[in-house]
């Protein structure tokens, strides 16, 4: 498989850059597209259409074909792999439990594939209570249809840090309630990748007293949204409170699990009229919660050398990659976000497209499919 | 981009002594600066943000691990309250007897005071609601060695203290402060002081304001004197000891009604011990075995005593019997006073007829004057034995406790408490009991004497009439006797005559010179007196045989050839019954067993039973007419029948069997049971004594055998006498 990436900061610049790209008579068969919500993914969808190419596209909060990030713009990997090896699903959860959907596409992929591996994205109302089934609920009944083993990354689509809604879509279908799956054959593409955190938790573990889908109300039977401001040692007047956003603050809570480790769970908006504020992922009454501090800048060098390290044990020649990184990541970071992603991207050298998410799909080093935040997910493909 | 780095660009830019490489080269250079300033003020400003988050989390933490820290505290003071109240609990549970109290509220105190609560003092109220009252209990002392001490009962109406003390324990409220402050204070001291028989220090009324509450619990309240008022955290500690001291008291309360009823117990068991004794009582010399039963008993129930004794009235003989002892009854004395000798014993009596104790306290010289004055009346022999010991008693407490017949003393070193002469009184009944009984006795063993002496007559009456009896039947046996000894007389008598003829032809011979047939004579003669000899040993025989029988047996048993014996008395009933009516006829038979052998009997006795037995049968067959005689035909044979055979008794073994039976009227049923029994007799008055069945019965008996009778009535009677052989 041969990859290219391109990107733009509207359909003319991706069309010049596609046409670049297949001058030499190359033919990608395959296009993972992420887009800005401002641009018209119609448009480019049309233009990727023409050239027979398939589309996995899904909207971002940033995004980036190399160190280089943009916001507003396009990425868009493209890839000459076999058709055969591969087919694109969306499915739009609205008439159904996005559980029953996820189950039935599940099952179509394993049907295609006997070793599936998936590459996902999902689309929602970030204010909507259905967005937590879109986490780890999601993961599960994946697993529990194309089995433990079945590699699953990806990140779900962002809307320019406005949290309303977000969009997957292919060459013909759009949804902003969707669930768009990539799936490959396992045993001809191969697929290996890290999720990398960092996130700390520090402080004293709280309880989540009063919790209504992923928006937490109380933890400690005080405000949340308070408590997330006194952390951040903000005064904010009420009016500022009403307009803060704190999805580009980097906050997250570490919400300890009766096995395993404690996950992450990043802090979405606020609603300061009930001073409640929403997480990234499934949260529960009873969660005991600590805060957490961003990773040390470290982090970044520590994901640059393990991904050295992977491409130098597991993938020596990859075709191309994809990254899913945590808008939190964005923020946490700051300029140095794009050294994260172009560390990796150098590790394994090949082109490369990735954005900023509104949540990780990715395996953790201990080996279980998770739904993450703040969190850096990679995926290396190659064909074989 | 930073302004600064901007106006740089610009000025580059604008700067024409450059070339657009050496342009381009330094803007690259700005630019990179520009990034790195950039990157550097990000990470200064986000390790700003985080390290305000930081020390907000880090605050928090601390406030934490304080707020931990606190309710460690926190935890350990509950636990050292909680440990102060098990120690409680504990002496609580370790109370044995209701003294052990004293300590347990000791524990208490010195816990509070442990707990560092400071306080002026500390005690115990417990309601008496009925008397509107309250039971005082303070703690004396200080800390560890402090006691307690139950005070007394005061009126809850003296001061409002105690009054809203009580009414908040009556309505079952947590706790009543009260401040105690200027007059009112001492008022308070004052009145308590009057009310109660307990010093109250003078410094109390003198102290500053302070404050008095109290917690409560269901029987009472643990009362507080404190300076400052109570706080609430000290307040939830003494509640919490309140209640533990409810249990406290509830076990007190308990152990209490426990020691009662074991007092209670121990006394009815020491009365059981000497109701006992006193059933045991058998005769009157008992009531010696009775008395140390009341010391002792008096020792078990812990009455202590170094004298002790018995004062019995004899109202009628206007005198006293004192019998004195130690209490293990070393005997002191006994003396015998005229109730006016003396003004101890007419006060003792005064009090007996009233039925109260009587109590004197005695000093030394009183001891020894009372001692003097018994020497001087001789009542005692001498002073040591009486005062029993070397030296009189330096004290004695004189307690007189009444029963029925006297007073039961108890002296001791010091006065008993009500409680033990209760216990005396108790014991002092039982004793009377046992007194009752002796005289009971007493009389009864007198009557025994007159009955014994009376029975003793009536042996001697029947002795003689069992002899009068053997006279009877030995008359019975006269004629036969005679009969049996006519015939041996009667050869005697021919032979001795005849004897007397040869003895003249004899001398006729020899004067004739005719020796052969002298001598023939001689032989003749000789054998003559042999058989006046045979005859007269016979004779002899008879005779002795006759004493024999009317003498008391030997009781000795001898081989004894039945059939012999039998026959014998046969014989002699017979011709004695020919010899008195010339005109009595009966058929004898015998159906004697030849092979029964000799038997081991007594046989005077078998002998005297036999003849008894033949000579009713012969009274039988011959009785007068009227006793069945319409059953007699013309051809009617009086026959009396005797018969021997051998016999298996029912235990097995061997016996013989005597059998004698007649053809005569039978024994009327109604009489049969009846026939055995002594004086029992159907003769006329005078001609019989009544006794020769029962007496032939005895006899029987006495050889292990059986008399028994066949009767019918008209068709004659059957006796067997049934005796086993003894192996």
């Amino acid at each position: 498989m041969k990859a290219k990436s391109i990107k733009g900061n509207s359909t003319e610049e991706i069309k010049t850059a596609l046409e670049q790209s297949i001058a030499d008579g190359y033919k990608p068969s395959l296009a993972v597209v992420f887009i800005s919500i401002k641009q018209d993914i119609d448009a480019v969808s049309n233009l990727l259409d023409q050239k027979n190419i398939q589309i996995f596209g899904a909207t971002s909060s940033g995004e980036f074909i190399d160190g280089d990030i943009t916001n507003g713009g396009i990425a868009v990997l493209l890839m000459d792999i076999n058709p055969a090896n591969f087919e694109i699903i969306l499915y739009d959860y609205r008439d159904k439990e996005p559980e029953a959907v996820a189950k039935e596409m599940a099952e179509k992929a394993k049907g295609r594939f006997k070793n599936p591996t998936i590459i996902l994205s999902t689309s929602f109302y970030a204010r909507g209570e259905l967005e937590s089934l879109l986490g780890d609920q999601l993961i599960r009944t994946i697993e529990s249809v194309a089995g433990k083993g079945t590699t699953v990354w990806g990140g779900r689509a962002g809307d320019d840090f406005i949290f309303d809604e977000s969009v997957v879509f292919t060459n013909h279908l759009l949804t902003k309630r969707g669930i768009i799956m990539l799936v490959f054959d396992g045993d001809k593409i191969i697929a290996t990748g890290e999720a990398a955190s960092g996130q700390k938790p520090v402080g004293t573990e709280k309880i989540i007293t009063k919790a209504i889908g992923n928006w937490v109300y109380e933890i400690d039977n005080k405000p949340a949204a308070e408590m997330v401001l006194k952390y951040l040692g903000l005064n904010l007047s009420p009016e500022e409170a009403e307009t803060f956003n704190p999805s580009g603050m980097g906050i997250a809570f570490s919400v300890s699990r009766d096995k395993g480790e404690a996950i992450i769970r990043g802090v979405g908006m606020f609603n300061w009229k009930d001073k409640s504020v929403s997480v990234l992922g499934s949260i529960h009454e009873g969660d005991k919660v600590r805060f957490t501090l961003p990773p040390d800048f470290e982090v970044i060098e520590e994901v640059k050398f393990n991904a050295e390290k992977i491409q130098h044990d597991e993938m020596p020649e990859a075709d191309a990659l994809l990254i899913f990184s945590c808008i939190g990541r964005l923020t946490q970071f700051g300029p140095l976000a794009g050294d994260e992603v172009e560390g990796v991207r150098k590790a394994f050298n090949v082109p490369m497209a990735g954005f900023f998410t509104y949540g990780e799909y990715g395996r953790t080093r201990n080996g279980n499919n998770e739904f993450h935040n703040n969190t850096c997910c990679w995926v290396a493909l190659k064909e074989i | 981009m930073n302004q600064n780095l901007r106006k740089i660009t610009q000025f580059l830019q604008q700067n024409d002594s450059l070339s657009v490489e050496e342009k381009a080269s330094l803007s690259k250079v700005v630019m990179d600066v520009d990034k790195e300033l950039t990157i550097t003020t990000f990470k200064l400003d986000r390790t700003e943000k985080v390290k305000r988050t930081t020390a907000i989390l880090l605050e928090e933490t601390i406030e934490e691990l304080e707020r931990k820290r606190k309710a460690v505290e926190a935890q350990n003071r509950d636990l050292e309250i909680e440990a102060s109240l098990e120690r409680v609990r504990s002496s609580t549970m370790m109370m044995y007897n209701s003294s052990d109290v004293g300590n347990a509220t000791a524990v208490l105190f010195a816990e509070l005071e442990n707990l560092g609560i400071k306080t002026i003092r500390c005690g115990i109220i417990i309601g008496k609601k009925e008397e509107e009252k309250i039971e005082l209990w303070t703690a004396s002392g200080a800390g560890k060695g402090q006691v307690m001490q139950i005070v007394g009962e005061v009126d809850v109406n003296i001061h409002p203290l105690l009054k809203g003390s009580f009414e908040a324990w009556l309505q079952e409220k947590d706790f009543f402060s009260f401040k105690l402050q200027g007059n009112d204070k001492d008022l308070y001291y004052r009145s308590l002081a009057t009310s109660l028989n307990y010093p109250i220090s003078n410094t109390m009324g003198s102290l500053p304001d302070h404050y008095c509450t109290s917690f409560m619990f269901r029987e009472g309240g643990l009362f507080v004197f404190t300076f400052e008022p109570f706080s609430s955290e000290n307040s939830t500690i003494f509640k919490k000891f309140a209640n533990v001291f409810s249990q406290t008291y509830r076990r007190y309360v308990d152990l209490k009604q426990a020691e009662a009823q074991a007092k209670e117990a121990r006394k009815a068991s020491s009365l059981d011990r000497v109701r006992g004794q006193i059933a045991s009582m058998r005769t009157a010399d008992d009531l010696q075995r009775i008395t140390p039963v009341i010391w002792h008993e008096l020792n078990s129930l812990d009455v202590p005593f170094i004298r002790c004794g018995v004062f019995i009235v004899e109202e009628e003989k206007s005198n006293v019997h004192v019998y004195l002892t130690t209490p293990d009854v070393k005997p002191l004395g006994a003396l015998s006073l005229p109730i006016e000798s003396t003004s101890l014993t007419k006060i003792i009596v005064h009090h007996w007829e009233k039925g109260i104790v009587y109590r004197e306290h005695w000093n030394r010289d009183q001891f020894i004057n009372w001692t003097q004055s018994m020497l001087e009346l001789g009542q005692i022999q001498d002073r040591i034995t009486y005062q029993g010991s070397e030296l009189p008693p330096e004290s004695l407490d004189l307690h007189f406790v009444p029963f029925v017949q006297g007073m039961l003393y108890v002296g001791n070193v010091s006065p008993l408490s009500d409680e033990k002469i209760e216990l005396v009184k108790a014991l002092a009944e039982a004793f009377s009991i046992a007194y009752a009984r002796y005289e009971d006795f007493y009389k009864l063993e007198k009557a025994k004497e007159s009955i014994e002496a009376t029975l003793t007559e009536l042996k001697a009456t029947q002795s003689q009439l069992i002899q009068s009896e053997k006279m009877a039947s030995l008359g019975e046996l006269t004629a036969g006797i005679a009969h049996e000894i006519q015939n041996p007389l009667n050869f005697v008598n021919n032979f001795s005559e005849v004897s007397t003829e040869l003895l003249d032809e004899m001398k006729d011979e020899i004067a004739a010179g005719n020796w052969q047939l002298a001598t023939e004579i001689a032989d003749d003669v000789k054998q003559n007196l042999e058989r006046i000899n045979h005859h007269g040993k016979r004779a002899d025989a008879i005779v002795k045989g006759m004493l024999q029988h009317s003498q008391a047996s030997s009781g000795q048993k001898e081989p004894t050839d039945i059939n012999a014996l039998a026959d014998e008395y046969l014989r002699l009933a017979y011709h004695g019954l020919r010899a008195k009516d010339k005109s009595f006829n009966a058929t004898l038979k015998t159906e004697f067993d030849e092979n029964i052998g000799k038997i081991s009997v007594v046989p005077q006795d078998i002998g005297r039973v036999i003849l008894n037995l033949i000579t009713n049968a012969f009274h039988a067959v011959t009785a007068p007419p009227g006793v069945g005689i319409e059953k007699r035909g013309t051809d009617y044979k009086p026959t009396v029948t005797v018969k021997t055979a051998s016999w298996v008794p029912p235990s097995g073994g061997k016996g013989v069997l005597i059998s004698v039976s007649d053809n005569g009227p039978g024994i009327p049923t109604h009489i049969v049971d009846k026939i055995f029994q002594p004086f029992f007799t159907t003769k006329p008055t005078g001609q019989g004594t009544g006794l020769g069945l029962s007496l032939s019965y005895d006899i029987v008996k006495a050889h292990g055998g059986e008399l028994k009778v066949k009767t019918k009535e008209g068709e004659g009677a059957e006796f067997i006498i049934q005796i086993p052989i003894q192996t």
